[in-house]
């Protein structure tokens, strides 16, 4: 199979968002799927209160002219792309039963996906994805961290609320490449996936300005769990964290890809 | 004489019945040990139930249990509580803000078990966990808790696991959303006719 993301911007607009000059001018049907999203409308002459109307998110504006992808769109390039795609994890559940390679082609698919589009130095490695899908949500992905608070971590790649969205916002710290999805998407496997590999690689980032370096992909995971720096200063909890992620690293890369 | 060995028979008979597991928690674990039998590792005090185990089966498949080997399948094991602590020990700060390693610490034979978060959670969220578990455990002598093993270390007298739940007479508290309710769990996908066979 071609690549899944074309390395030149104006050919991936072409080829994979296709949409972006004429979603706004395409009318949402009666009958089209898809989530209808809410929009405050300032205070107008006509409403000087201001009001909330709807709009479908084929209609959504875009005019930062930055990539925002949305769930329907994500949804689409796995199902036309994806089993196609050949460097796959470690297809062994371990001991996860048949959840703990159900969502490999995701992986597989958003992984190659990613490296594609950013081009990192050292690509990402499906296997050190899925290893960290299995410590982070024992591949369930209905799972919410705290029950008590619905903005909590949640689903395969455990994406907060706060993160959902710093994912979605143009004016924040994610130059491009941005996702638009609600709080409850983030339990739906293909777009935790396709958020998770995007959150990781800006972890990676993150602790690569923090470090002065590349940082390598496994100080990008501690820097996803938050323990980056705990691991550096010797912290025992830490270490034990990241031990357990490294174990599993280790037995899907035992195994070697497909 | 005679009155002073009646009330010694009352007293016997009173730290007796006060020790003793009633017959029907005896039946229910005899039966969850048969269904389960991998799952729960020494005694429960009579604070276990067939659901409670059932859910470590819906985490991952049961196998035998042995330290040289870390496990996603949640084990049960029951503790005292004297010596026990609840931590939020500070990692680093992330776009929530301020976090922390939840850790529930137990030492049994000399031996101090960590179960542990599975990654940094946002400190209020520990300390919210860290006040259910001062309720849920005050008065109590016993607590039972599960989770995965990660890494035994005996030699330092320590060994650490992945918290996944505990529970006291008074109640269960979980990590994630659900996890001391199997109905939840089956709801959400857990196959138990599947996942309560051994790991293929």
């Amino acid at each position: 199979m071609g690549p899944l993301m074309p390395k030149k911007k104006s050919d991936r607009t072409k080829k994979l968002r296709p949409k972006k000059t004429i979603r706004n001018k395409k009318q949402p049907s009666a009958s089209s799927s898809g989530p209808l999203h809410p929009m405050k409308v300032p205070p107008s002459k006509t409403f000087p209160d201001g009001h909330i109307t709807t709009r479908h998110e084929h209609c959504r504006h875009n005019p930062s002219g930055r990539d925002q992808f949305y769930p329907d769109e994500i949804h689409e390039i796995a199902k036309e792309h994806f089993s196609k795609v050949k460097k796959r994890p470690c297809p062994l559940p371990l001991k996860f039963g048949s959840s703990g390679s159900a969502y490999d082609e995701l992986i597989a698919g958003w992984v190659q996906y990613w490296n594609e589009l950013l081009t990192p130095d050292v690509p990402l490695e499906p296997n050190l994805f899925k290893a960290l899908v299995a410590s982070e949500s024992s591949f369930d992905p209905n799972i919410l961290a705290d029950r008590k608070n619905p903005k909590s971590a949640r689903g395969l790649t455990q994406i907060t609320d706060d993160t959902r969205k710093i994912l979605g916002d143009e004016k924040g710290e994610l130059k491009d490449h941005h996702i638009t999805a609600t709080r409850e998407e983030m339990n739906d496997p293909n777009i935790s996936i396709y958020a998770g590999v995007r959150w990781l690689f800006h972890k990676r980032h993150l602790a690569s300005s923090k470090l002065g370096r590349m940082a390598t992909w496994e100080e990008a995971v501690a820097e996803y769990k938050s323990i980056r720096q705990g691991l550096k200063r010797g912290v025992k909890r830490d270490k034990v964290l990241m031990d357990r992620f490294l174990k599993y690293l280790e037995d899907y890369r035992k195994c070697g890809t497909k | 004489m005679r009155n002073k060995i009646a009330f010694l028979l009352f007293l016997v008979l009173i730290s007796a019945s006060a020790c003793t597991i009633p017959a029907h928690k005896k039946a229910a674990e005899d039966n969850y040990r048969s269904k389960y039998p991998y799952t729960v590792l020494g005694e429960d005090y009579g604070l276990l139930t067939e659901d409670d185990v059932a859910i470590s089966s819906c985490i991952a498949h049961p196998s035998p249990f042995s330290l040289q080997e870390s496990s996603p399948h949640p084990y049960w094991q029951c503790f005292s509580l004297s010596g026990s602590a609840f931590e939020c020990e500070e990692a680093d700060e992330n776009e929530e803000g301020r976090t922390a390693i939840l850790a529930v610490v137990l030492k049994k034979d000399g031996i101090t078990n960590d179960y542990l978060s599975r990654r940094a959670i946002p400190l209020d969220a520990c300390n919210s966990h860290k006040d259910d578990w001062v309720r849920l455990t005050s008065n109590q002598k016993f607590v039972c808790i599960s989770g995965g093993l990660i890494n035994d270390d005996s030699d330092k007298m320590y060994r650490s696991w992945i918290f996944e739940s505990y529970k006291t007479a008074k109640g269960c508290d979980s990590y994630f959303q659900g996890g001391c309710n199997l109905a939840h769990k089956i709801q959400n996908g857990c196959n138990l006719a599947i996942m309560a066979q051994p790991a293929p």
